[in-house]
């Protein structure tokens, strides 16, 4: 198992929002979705995954609730509360903000 | 709503933390489960898959104190567990736990004790409506009470203005007597205070309007508390006071002590009533009886400055009316003296004190020496915190070992400390109580005894809380720092930890060192206050100060002319004389050691007067037989008789000073000499010198002049008695007013009294300063004997090892005394100079020594050397014992 990509300070809490948008995840599916859809590059650490969920739920940005997995076991979910909603869309305008400025400077030095 | 919902999640992590860490458990182990489930998907085998399962997820129990220091609430949880432990570990070493609770209970006790006298008698306000608009007067107790209406009436600066007088009172009800306090008030005292009743009504200007017609009596909150086990029903009954029936009309509502700091008085009678309560038979319209104490409110938007002056032209008119009518019999030089006087205003919003006069400098002296003795106290807690830390070191290199962190374990530290702090104040409000009680009981009592508010209150309170702060942080934070900044790896081997240990100890010993400068100026002070009351004490008055009875008497503000001043005299002396009990009665205008003293230039024929000298001397114009009943030696020639009279040739008696000045070593008696305008007096005896004034002064020139050929006043009545002079007071002052009832007697007291009210400052501060100073010598002894026992367990088998190369017990011994000697010889070193310097800062307390005196300062340090020795016998005796055998087996 390679190094995970060092996150940039503030984009896991963007990363997890995101994935769960559409619908309530527990911890496992949420870190299994970011790998997936980032085709491997990122890997979310359990050791930072869990702290970072509980951060965002006691902010208010979460809420937990616990439920059947497909697999009929009890676990966790988290989903988005409307406060997290308008976070989440505050943090990925700032992102495109911020990723489109980086390209900006990236491609003008490679020119 | 956000709020609300981040409310209930830290409410469920604080009360309900078993289902939140069950809640927790249950998610790492799902997510650890689904790991396995992966890793067994992709083909290892059920072993292999838990494995790999585990090492990617790491230290779950880290994970969750993550989790759980995400939740925010964290610390309350670690604070409640922080205090547990505090708990458990001081409770584990109770002689400990008790050194230093002790120790810094008394050193904030003390402290707030002080301050709880300075905030009495200097600082606080009077609890009355806007005190700040309140004005005293500079003359205390001597405005008549037509003087007080001329001022009261006559004036548009002031909205109100009271008059008062306290004396004490007996009262009894019920069949039991009580000597209490009183104080006559004028009508409107209440009203110009804005003091409402508690229960029933105040003294309203009604009950003042006709001499003795209103008995009525207002009881104070404290009184009635005391006496009347707070009954309201008392109100409407009747009490007599000094015998006469009054009738209770109300309470005075809690807090309210009056106008004077110091002074409590029980109740408080309309100033009608004087009759009822002074034994002479005071005329309260006179003129001549000058007795009231005043207290004014300014109107809005008058300044002090404006009320002053126009006060004072009122004053004035008044007193040049006076000295046209009932004062004509005074001589034109004291008219000029009279006319002379002006009253003055000074800000009332703390009302009047002589005990903030007498005291304010000699307070704070106290209270930096007590603020030093709990410098002192935090020292040893410190030191004794370190010590205890040291054998602690282990146990924190193991927790920092298995993931504390730093902050951590300060804070746990830390919150011992603030344990051992709120103990230690909660103890010290019980000695602060106690003690400022006994403090206060220190002060002299005049004639009244010393009643002050001492109840804690917000600035009390206040300076006890920050006093304990920084006492905590003090002792506290320094041990805690030097702990944890040791490494962990050598600390957790068995006897490495040597190295954190000495920057440990080398501290204790700075705070010892410490410690032993600081006592040094506590003792230093001690020492010169104890030696300054003893040079006072040791003071020859030069004449008898047992058994004399003092009182003045000033017929002038009866209206008496000079013959009939005289006569009076004359017969008060013939009738004081026979009584039974006395020895012997005479009269001078000098008060002895108080006021009453007047200088004249003197003259004396071929005498050099250019040397810049003080060409003058004191006058006391005396009645025969004044040597004989004070006991002053009569060096030569004769004393005064009944034949010199006022036409009788000049004659006149000096002190040694006296004719040392003048007539250097040539024999006075016989010669002549002018004072003022008159001339040609002959000397006709030489009396010993004394103290005049006060027992402080250098001996000043006096003449003593017979009364009639000089007559004074007021004069003051000495009377030496048999026994007890308390014994004959009553008879003395009914010969007086069997005289002339109308002539007022004031200030009865003995010379022993006035002596001892005159060194009432030097006694409190020299009692209190030593009791101060044994109590830092006490903390610093105890502080010494801890660090030099410590390094002795330290060094067990170094002093075994050398025992068994052949060093002698007494050299063992001496190993211990030597560094006791060199930490105390230090803490001299440092102590001394400083001592020196802040000696000067108290030059003004000091009589007979200067403030760098010599033998105080070694007497301090040869104190402190000899308590570092006895400090550490013990230690000592404990090294010389060490087995060699037993020792080297130890490691």
């Amino acid at each position: 198992m390679g190094k995970p990509s060092d996150l940039v300070q503030g984009t896991l809490d963007l990363l997890i929002l995101k994935t769960i948008s559409l619908e309530p995840k527990h911890g496992w599916a949420i870190a299994k979705r970011i790998q997936q859809i980032s085709h491997e590059v990122l890997q979310v650490q359990q050791g930072s995954l869990y702290p970072a969920l509980h951060r965002l739920e006691q902010q208010g940005w979460i809420k937990a609730h616990f439920a059947e997995t497909e697999t009929g076991r009890n676990a966790k979910f988290y989903s988005l509360t409307r406060a997290g909603r308008n976070q989440m869309e505050k943090e990925l305008a700032n992102w495109d903000r911020l990723s489109s400025a980086i390209d900006l400077v990236v491609q003008t030095n490679e020119a | 709503m956000r709020w609300l919902e981040k409310l209930r999640l830290r409410g469920r992590t604080l009360f309900r933390r078993g289902r939140v860490e069950q809640e927790l458990d249950e998610e790492l182990r799902f997510h650890l489960d689904e790991q396995i489930a992966e890793n067994l998907a992709a083909g290892m085998t059920a072993e292999e898959a838990r494995y790999a399962a585990r090492r990617a997820i790491g230290g779950a129990e880290q994970i969750k104190e993550e989790c759980r220091d995400m939740r925010r609430v964290n610390w309350i949880g670690d604070f409640a567990k922080d205090v547990r432990y505090a708990l458990r570990i001081l409770g584990r070493s109770p002689g400990f736990t008790a050194a230093a609770v002790l120790s810094l209970a008394l050193g904030i006790g003390i402290n707030t004790a002080v301050f709880s006298l300075i905030n009495a008698v200097l600082l606080r306000t009077l609890p009355v409506k806007n005190p700040e608009r309140l004005v005293v007067f500079n003359h205390r107790n001597d405005i008549s009470y037509p003087m007080y209406e001329d001022l009261r009436e006559g004036n548009t600066v002031l909205s109100g203005l009271l008059c008062r007088f306290t004396i004490p009172a007996s009262m009894s009800t019920a069949g039991q007597t009580d000597r209490i306090s009183a104080e006559l008030v004028s009508g409107n005292y209440f009203q110009v205070l804005g003091v409402e009743p508690l229960i029933g009504r105040t003294i309203t200007p009604d009950d003042a309007r006709m001499p003795g017609a209103q008995p009525v009596v207002v009881l104070s909150n404290g009184f009635w508390r005391r006496r009347f086990g707070s009954d309201p029903g008392i109100v409407g009954k009747t009490i007599r006071l000094d015998g006469h029936p009054m009738t209770v009309v109300g309470i005075t509502p809690a807090g309210f002590q009056g106008t004077e700091v110091g002074v409590s008085p029980d109740v408080r009678v309309p100033i009608t009533m004087v009759r009822a309560m002074i034994p002479e038979e005071v005329e309260i319209n006179s003129r001549g009886w000058q007795w009231l104490d005043l207290v004014g409110r300014l109107k809005d938007g008058v300044s002090r400055a404006q009320a002053e002056s126009a006060l004072n032209a009122i004053y004035m008119h008044a007193r040049e009316r006076e000295l046209g009518s009932v004062f004509k019999g005074i001589p034109p030089s004291a008219k000029a003296q009279v006319l002379a006087e002006r009253l003055r205003l000074e800000a009332g919003s703390r009302g009047v004190s002589e005990l903030r006069e007498t005291f304010s400098f000699q307070l704070w002296v106290l209270m930096a020496a007590v603020g030093v003795v709990l410098m002192i106290a935090c020292m040893n807690v410190a030191s004794l915190l370190l010590a205890r830390a040291m054998a602690r070191q282990r146990e924190i290199a193991v927790r920092l070992a298995l993931g504390a962190s730093r902050v951590r374990v300060v804070r746990q530290l830390i919150t011992e400390s603030v344990i051992l702090v709120l103990i230690a104040t909660g103890a010290s409000v019980v000695i602060a109580g106690w003690g400022s009680h006994m403090l206060a009981g220190f002060l002299p009592e005049g004639r009244l005894p010393v009643a002050l508010n001492l109840d804690p209150d917000f600035r009390v309170l206040g300076f006890a809380v920050i006093v304990s702060l920084v006492a905590g942080i003090l002792f506290g934070l320094a041990p805690a720092l030097q702990l944890t900044r040791s490494a962990v790896a050598p600390a957790l081997k068995a006897q490495a930890s040597l190295s954190g240990l000495r920057g440990s100890l080398a501290f204790r010993k700075i705070l010892t060192v410490a410690q032993v400068a600081l006592s040094l100026l506590l003792l230093e002070g001690a020492g010169l206050f104890m030696r300054t009351l003893g040079n006072l004490k040791a003071i020859d008055i030069g004449y008898d100060r047992e058994n004399v009875l003092l009182l003045e008497l000033v017929p002038w503000l009866n209206g008496y002319s000079d013959d009939q001043s005289t006569r009076f005299f004359e017969e008060v002396i013939e009738r004081v004389n026979q009584l039974p009990g006395v020895r012997a009665a005479s009269m001078g205008s000098m008060g002895l050691l108080g006021s009453g003293l007047r200088i004249e230039g003197v003259h004396v024929e071929g005498s050099s007067t250019s040397q810049g000298e003080e060409t003058g001397g004191w006058i006391n114009s005396i009645s025969p037989k004044y040597f004989e009943t004070l006991r002053m030696p009569l060096l030569l020639g004769r004393s005064f008789t009944v034949g010199d009279t006022k036409t009788a040739p000049k004659v006149a008696i000096v002190n040694q000073a006296f004719a040392r000045r003048y007539f250097g070593s040539s024999n006075a008696v016989g010669r002549h000499f002018g004072i003022g305008d008159v001339n040609n007096i002959e000397i006709v005896g030489i009396v010993r010198d004394g103290k005049y004034k006060d027992v402080r002064e250098k001996t000043s020139n006096l003449v003593y002049l017979p009364f009639e050929q000089n007559l004074d006043q007021p004069m003051t009545l000495c009377v030496r008695t048999v026994g007890d002079p308390g014994k004959v007071t009553a008879a003395i002052r009914r010969e007086v007013r069997a005289v002339d009832a109308n002539v007022p007697i004031y200030n009865v007291r003995t010379l022993e009294t006035q002596l001892d009210e005159s060194l009432s400052q030097e006694r409190l501060v020299a009692t209190l300063s030593s009791w101060f100073g044994a109590f830092a010598l006490l903390l610093a002894a105890i502080g010494l004997y801890g660090v030099l026992a410590y390094n002795v367990t330290r060094r067990t088998n170094e002093i075994g090892l050398r025992m068994a190369l052949g060093a002698q017990r007494g050299g063992v011994i001496w190993m211990v005394l030597r560094e006791a000697l060199l930490l105390v010889g230090m803490g001299v070193a440092v102590g001394v100079p400083l001592a020196l310097v802040l000696a000067r800062s108290v030059s003004s307390l000091l009589y007979g020594l200067k403030p760098t005196d010599a033998l105080t300062i070694s007497a301090a340090a040869i104190i402190l050397l000899a308590v570092g020795a006895v400090a550490s016998y013990l230690p000592a005796r404990r090294a010389s014992c060490v087995d060699p055998m037993e020792a080297l087996r130890y490691e």
